[in-house]
Formats: C-alpha cells, sequence, structure tokens
C-alpha cells in the first residue's frame, strides 16, 4: 500500500510531530506510515483522512501487490 | 518460617495480583492485532530496573547458583521482567502494541525452541538436570523475557535512528 501523508502534510504546512499530536500517535508512527514500513488500522487511517479533510481511499492507495 | 520463604509467597501473590491486572477486561473484541491487555503504569518499569539490579548484585555477592536465596533473587529477576515487559511506553500507540506483539510472539516461539531442544535431549534421562531442576525453567522463561525486551527495545532504537 502507497500513500501520500507526507504530501499531505506539505500541503497543509504540518511537521511529523504536529501531525502525530494531532491524531494522538507518536513521531516513529507517522514516519513509518509515511516510509511504508507500517499499514496503519483503519481507526488510524480514518483520523489521518479528518485532519486532511480528504478520503482515506485519496491518502492511501492499494498498489497491485496488495 | 524463615525470610526466604515469606520472599517466595509475597513473590506467587505478586505473579497473582499482576496476572489479575493485566487480562483484558473486554474479551469481546475479534481484533487480533490489537492484544488491549492493561499494561501496568510507565513508573512501574523503574521500579523493575531498582529490582533487577538489586537482585543481580545479590546473586553476584552469594555466587552459588545452588543455593536457596539465589534460585528466590533469580525468581525476582523473572518477576522484574515481566513487570517492565508488560508495563507501558512513554507514548503508547497502535504501532508500539503491534511491536509489543511481535516481541510476544517471538519470545513464545523461543520458551517453544527452548523446551523441545532440552525436552529431546532428555529423553531417556529420567534423572535429568534439566527440566526437574527450578532453577533451569527459571532460566528459561527469563531467557524468553529478554528475548521479547531485546526484540521491542532493538526495533524501536532502528526506527528512531531511522527517524534521524
Amino acid at each position: 500500500m502507497k500513500n501520500s501523508l507526507k504530501i499531505e502534510r506539505a500541503i497543509k504546512n504540518l511537521t511529523q510531530d504536529d501531525l502525530s499530536k494531532l491524531i494522538n500517535v507518536s513521531r516513529q508512527t507517522i514516519n513509518s506510515i509515511e516510509s511504508g514500513r507500517y499499514v496503519p488500522s483503519a481507526v488510524l487511517a480514518l483520523k489521518i483522512s479528518k485532519v486532511f479533510e480528504k478520503p482515506v481511499n485519496e491518502i492511501f492507495k492499494l498498489e497491485d501487490s496488495d | 518460617m524463615e525470610l526466604i520463604s515469606i520472599i517466595r509467597y509475597i513473590i506467587v501473590v505478586f505473579y497473582f495480583v499482576l496476572f489479575g491486572y493485566l487480562f483484558p477486561k473486554s474479551g469481546t473484541t475479534y481484533d487480533l492485532f490489537k492484544l488491549r491487555l492493561n499494561l501496568y503504569p510507565y513508573w512501574m518499569k523503574f521500579v523493575s530496573i531498582a529490582l533487577i539490579f538489586s537482585c543481580l548484585i545479590m546473586i553476584l555477592v552469594i555466587d552459588n547458583f545452588l543455593d536457596e536465596r539465589v534460585q528466590t533473587f533469580i525468581a525476582i529477576v523473572n518477576l522484574s521482567l515481566f513487570i517492565f515487559v508488560f508495563s507501558k511506553e512513554k507514548y503508547e500507540d497502535e504501532f508500539s502494541e503491534q511491536i509489543r506483539f511481535k516481541s510476544f510472539t517471538y519470545a513464545f516461539l523461543t520458551f517453544l525452541a527452548f523446551a523441545g531442544v532440552f525436552g529431546v535431549a532428555c529423553i531417556g534421562n529420567l534423572d535429568t538436570v534439566y527440566f526437574g531442576n527450578n532453577l533451569f525453567i527459571q532460566i528459561m522463561i527469563g531467557v524468553s523475557l529478554l528475548v521479547s525486551l531485546t526484540y521491542f527495545y532493538y526495533t524501536k532504537y532502528r526506527l528512531q535512528k531511522e527517524n534521524r
């Protein structure tokens, strides 16, 4: 699964630290999601989509290998 | 009653209390990747570190593994490791929960591997020095808890390094 979290953050001018505080997770979690090492749960993905005011499937996209 | 026997009873009571606290109160979820354990508070990590170091010093001072007191101290070290493994991190979220879940899996596999290897090694040896030996079982539990701790903190360290 790929995601556009980094781009969305840049658009909203948010640092990893800011985003982590908004959704109550650690900065490592955000970093791991951005680098694709960690796929968040549906709850966390929905929290992220709420922050960026975009549907989940616009931020997180399935790849052919998924 | 000897002091060492009283300490042993206290350890048993502590295990019961700690297990009782740890067990999830809402067991209705099928979210397998969320353990939903009632982890102990963060400050208990410091208590367990203090206990581990004081017990290790006592073990080194007595310096005889067959001594009853040393075996009791090893049991306290195991209890402290148990507290350390099951206490909260400063920042708890679903990612740390998943790393913890994986570390438990590795600890369980280590325990099984230990039991399997020594179980086979002891076939035909009825007066075995392994499974009849309390010290060996204590060490097996301790090693499994250490594997869990090592995996958890090594993964966290690697993530922090990558983040810099």
